[in-house]
């Protein structure tokens, strides 16, 4: 690093800084980053844990969880969240216990990955690949009841 | 076309010497990772419909800040090198930040013959991969390397060949200022930006080396070339330009030097091609140093400082 002025904030970075969610309406939705560390149990098998992100740097993984809940006093059908793929994140896939997202190439067209694709620099077309995945989306099958909440979650790694 | 005549150097000390290869490997600019420091900033929205009115909110922001991952490449230009007694040897290591930060780089030179001196540490400035006493500005020594994301800078290591004796082995280390180490190594908030700085794959330390060796001060003369077809292959059929290149090493101070070579048989000269250095020459023998006609190219090179290079160009037709 060249400059060390930043050295004395040193404690705060590659915090995953997490901001309240916004409140009103009866729906909620709060999102947050973690990483995914693996550890080494007694037997020496290792196994991947979620926890607080620590430092990630280009090839790291990550995973982003969506937390949504029906606040209000009504059942609310119809729900669909949607994550546009931050800039330097490269989507993965599904993480485990999440359904499959539809996923877009551009923010317009929804689909399963293998629907998928894009326009090379020559102007032919190839299968789209999850690097070029730029929104993930779900669609709620089931109506949320008042009081409801469920959790969506995906990975990615740091390009 | 497989009749390559015979090309003829001339320089005052005389022998011709033994063909040597000159490589200059530049390494490919590491892939764009994400930059040390950068903020990444995750906002999801929910969509439903109330009372037939769509609705939308979103989430809060989720960031994480890239950590910086401190990595270094080095490459000997040369496995192996003459340094002459008298003359100075210029040995090029090629430096790479794979890192995606800028960061700061220790550079340092080790001889495993006691006596045998670094005269001096230059940055090729001009980044051609032969060192220029002129051009090419001192890197005092313990001065470290500057180098931002996928930069990479080639550092000539000047020695004197009085000491040298066959197998002196010159090794060269560079190592992150940061810190290195193990891979994942963190050292807090000394990235970019205050991001945390994290040790990569490569150790963020790496050493290259160059075998010398005591050999005499010979000129060497080294010819390639390459064919251009009409139809854009590389045949060497009627009608294709052939382009010699001439690369002329000098590791000792050379008098006189000129380079002659006659147009192949069954070819002719691309009148006005002659090129010394990539800087054009005229064809007729006047101020310059080249001349050309349909009989051969002639290049004169007068005195030649030590541990300089040439390169000559000319493009012929296949007839």
């Amino acid at each position: 690093m060249f400059n060390r002025i930043a050295r004395t904030a040193a404690a705060v970075s590659a915090v995953a800084l997490s901001t309240a969610a916004v409140a009103g309406g009866p729906l909620q939705i709060t999102s947050k980053v973690l990483s995914e560390t693996k550890v080494r149990a007694a037997d020496g098998s290792t196994s991947p844990v979620l926890g607080p992100v620590k430092k990630v740097g280009p090839g790291d993984g990550v995973v982003f969880v969506l937390a949504y809940q029906n606040t209000g006093k009504q059942t609310i059908g119809n729900i669909v969240l949607d994550n546009p793929v931050p800039q330097g994140i490269a989507y993965r896939g599904p993480s485990a216990n999440t359904p499959a997202p539809e996923v877009s190439v551009d923010g317009k067209t929804y689909g399963p990955l293998a629907s998928l694709n894009v326009r090379t620099p020559t102007g032919a077309r190839r299968a789209a690949a999850p690097d070029d995945v730029t929104h993930v989306r779900w669609r709620l099958a089931a109506p949320l009841t008042a009081g409801a909440q469920g959790q969506l979650a995906f990975k990615a790694v740091l390009k | 076309m497989t009749a390559a005549r015979k090309t003829a150097a001339k320089w005052a000390r005389g022998a011709t010497a033994p063909v040597a290869a000159c490589l200059c490997l530049f390494a490919a600019p590491a892939v764009a990772a994400t930059q040390a420091g950068t903020s990444i900033v995750n906002i999801a929205t929910l969509n439903w419909n109330q009372d037939g009115q769509p609705k939308t909110i979103p989430s809060n922001t989720a960031t994480l800040v890239t950590a910086e991952t401190l990595d270094v490449t080095i490459t000997a230009d040369r496995a192996a090198a003459s340094a002459p007694t008298g003359t100075t040897t210029a040995v090029g290591f090629l430096v790479i930040n794979t890192g995606n930060g800028s960061e700061d780089f220790n550079f340092g030179v080790t001889a495993d013959q006691s006596g045998v001196a670094v005269s001096r540490l230059a940055i090729d400035s001009d980044n051609d991969g032969v060192y220029d006493a002129a051009k090419d500005r001192t890197l005092a020594p313990g001065t470290a390397l500057s180098l931002t994301a996928g930069q990479q800078v080639r550092v000539f290591v000047l020695i004197d060949g009085t000491q040298v004796t066959a197998g002196t082995t010159i090794s060269a280390t560079v190592t992150a200022k940061t810190g290195s180490g193990a891979p994942g190594t963190v050292f807090a908030g000394a990235g970019d930006n205050g991001s945390d700085a994290v040790v990569g794959q490569t150790h963020a330390t790496a050493t290259a080396a160059t075998i010398l060796s005591p050999a005499a001060a010979q000129p060497s003369l080294v010819k390639s070339q390459s064919v251009f077809a009409p139809d854009g292959s590389a045949r060497a059929m009627r009608g294709a330009i052939v382009t010699y290149t001439l690369a002329a090493t000098f590791p000792g101070a050379t008098a006189n030097v000129s380079i002659d070579d006659p147009i192949p048989a069954g070819t002719a000269y691309v009148p006005g091609s002659l090129t010394l250095d990539q800087r054009a020459l005229s064809d007729g023998a006047d101020t310059d140093a080249g001349a050309a006609d349909t009989s051969g190219i002639h290049v004169a090179l007068g005195n030649v400082a030590a541990a300089g290079s040439h390169t000559i160009q000319f493009s012929v037709k296949i007839q």
